[in-house]
């Protein structure tokens, strides 16, 4: 099933109500989360992944309440990616993607060399084979990007929730990301936090938040979902239908 | 993800020669602990001699001088170095910092508070003890109020930060337990003055005091805290990515946090019971080991400790023999030693 979803859920940083009364579910496929800054669309993933304690509300896995699941368990099951990753420590890129099959290998397990080719296949994914054994912070900010994406993808977890994933990545590889989301689609289910409106219109549901609530839920030809976007950003964007695909276009004009 | 050209990136570092530098370390750090302790069993009273240890080896005190006091001494050193090194690892890989210290989280201070209390209380009833004291009970009494008290500072650490979950939380509840335990241990040896000098001996560090029984102590501590805090070396490599990346891989963060704490508690306190506050080692020895073979913190830990136990040891045969017959407490040594080596970094990192 991997179907996560939020009911009524408020979460509340420093005294301010930072989610007021969501509700959403995602299932398989591709879910972008869209908004602008502040709309608390990185506190929501973070909540749907259990990492984020909740004023009100709920939120379940396969309808059983996300903190009922052991860590490891939900660990198997979702993998998170941090907006921005912190790097201290001495690890390597390889190193870093091997962290992702703890989940699986626990505190005291060892790797095996089914652990090894999974790793490959997650770092072969993202193209990040070529510098596996370069130390994180030697990287640059989209290729330490594509190391932590990687990392997720080695946990296997069905649920994957991306807290900006394209970030500091180039415009080829973040089509390639794009592309990678579609395939996965297929057999995961994924959210990802974006700030690029054409790409998340590639997506096959859209999120729209706006100060802690959902504006809109829909798919990329909603009509409905295109007012509540351009409502959402005040203007700033207006969107193209001409081509196959709607484009999210800057609207420069006074 | 499929992007043409493939990168081209050169990796700087080779897989393989990482694996080089960490060998090599490892095996320096051997043949420098048995060279060490070669030079422990002969550097006496009488200096860097070999005709004096010669004279020492083949006197009827042979097995007095050797055998219970230098043999000790020189493995009580290593084995003290290699828990403060230990220790050093743990804490900079749990708070993310690489300044941080084995003595932040209030155990220095609980220590020497406690020493302190001992000896001010065993002046005030009329039964004088020292730290040099050689009468079992009372060096028994010192070394448990010692370890006893880094225990409880830790603790009151622990209390005042509520818990081991916030890093920067526990570091401040550790300064500030490490101030007013300095302030009480103060006021203390103003009311029993004659603790001032007992509480001196216990700061400025001495190996000094190492008998066969402090070296079975630190062994069955060393022996339970390595193999413990080198399985649990994945936990701070997940925690270089962040409290909540670690958290989102499953690891329970409240508990092993808790246990690396008292892990790093154990070993401090163990270390500051047998032989008072020895500066510098703990920060030093990680420092060293990531500068010359970087590496997940299932090596950083051990070869910290490895190279703590170096560290405190070459300090220990220099304290010995620099001034003989004189002997330099070896706490002032490691303070000279690693701050230089300190001072020398951020000269090097401002020139950089």
């Amino acid at each position: 099933m991997n179907e996560l979803s939020a009911r009524s859920l408020q979460v509340s940083l420093g005294g301010r109500l930072v989610l007021r009364d969501v509700s959403c579910t995602f299932k398989k496929g591709w879910t972008a989360v869209v908004g602008p800054n502040g709309a608390g669309k990185s506190t929501l993933l973070r909540a749907l992944a259990g990492l984020q304690p909740r004023a009100a509300g709920s939120v379940c896995l396969d309808g059983r309440d996300i903190a009922a699941f052991n860590p490891g368990e939900r660990a198997r099951r979702i993998a998170w990616l941090a907006q921005q990753a912190e790097v201290t420590g001495e690890l390597t890129a390889r190193e870093t993607v091997h962290l992702g099959r703890l989940p699986h290998l626990g505190l005291f397990g060892s790797p095996t060399a089914a652990d090894e080719t999974i790793v490959d296949a997650a770092m072969n994914s993202t193209e990040c084979h070529g510098w596996q054994c370069r130390r994180l912070h030697e990287l640059s900010g989209g290729e330490r990007q594509r190391v932590m994406l990687a990392r997720a993808l080695a946990t296997q977890a069905p649920i994957l929730l991306l807290d900006e994933p394209t970030t500091h990545l180039d415009p080829p590889h973040q089509v390639a990301l794009a592309r990678l989301f579609r395939r996965l689609a297929d057999t995961h289910t994924v959210v990802s936090v974006l700030h690029d409106l054409t790409l998340a219109l590639h997506a096959d549901r859209i999120l729209v938040m706006r100060v802690g609530a959902v504006q809109a839920c829909g798919k990329h030809d909603d009509p409905a979902l295109h007012q509540a976007l351009v409502a959402t950003f005040d203007g700033a964007v207006r969107i193209d239908n001409r081509g196959a695909r709607p484009m999210a276009v800057p609207h420069l004009e006074d | 993800m499929s992007v043409a050209p493939a990168s081209t990136h050169v990796a700087s570092h080779d897989a393989h020669d990482d694996r080089t530098r960490r060998r090599r370390l490892v095996l320096a750090l051997m043949v420098l602990a048995i060279a060490l302790s070669v030079a422990g069993l002969v550097v006496g009273s009488q200096g860097w001699s070999w005709q004096a240890f010669v004279s020492d080896v083949s006197g009827p005190q042979a097995d007095l001088i050797v055998g219970q006091i230098r043999a000790p001494r020189t493995l009580g050193a290593l084995m003290i170095g290699a828990l403060l090194g230990l220790a050093g690892a743990v804490a900079q890989g749990l708070f993310r910092n690489p300044l941080a210290d084995p003595y932040l989280l209030g155990s220095a201070a609980g220590a020497s508070f406690a020493v302190v209390l001992v000896l001010a209380a065993s002046t005030l009833t009329g039964h004088a003890i020292s730290l040099a004291t050689a009468a079992l009970l009372s060096r028994i009494g010192i070394v448990a109020a010692a370890f006893a008290g880094a225990l409880v500072g830790v603790l009151l650490t622990l209390m005042l930060a509520r818990g081991a979950q916030q890093g920067v939380r526990l570091l401040l509840a550790g300064v500030v337990v490490g101030v007013v335990l300095g302030a009480a241990g103060d006021l203390v040896t103003t009311i029993s003055p004659d603790a001032l000098r007992g509480k001196q001996v216990f700061m400025l560090g001495s190996t000094g005091f190492l008998g066969w029984s402090s070296v079975w102590v630190l062994l069955a501590g060393l022996a339970i805290a390595l193999p413990i805090t080198c399985r649990l070396a994945r936990v701070l490599d997940a925690l270089s990515l962040g409290d909540d990346t670690a958290a989102s891989l499953g690891l329970p963060l409240p508990r092993i946090r808790l246990a690396l704490v008292v892990l790093m508690a154990l070993c401090t306190g163990l270390a500051v019971s047998q032989s008072g506050l020895v500066a510098f080692v703990g920060l030093v020895a990680p420092h060293l080991v990531r500068r010359y073979a970087p590496a997940p913190h299932s090596y950083t830990l051990a070869a910290s400790a490895g190279m703590g136990g170096v560290l405190l040891l070459a300090a220990d045969v220099l304290a010995r023999g620099l001034i003989a017959p004189q002997e330099l407490p070896v706490g002032v040594l490691t303070a000279v030693l690693g701050g230089g080596y300190l001072l020398w970094l951020l000269h090097r990192r401002r020139v950089g």
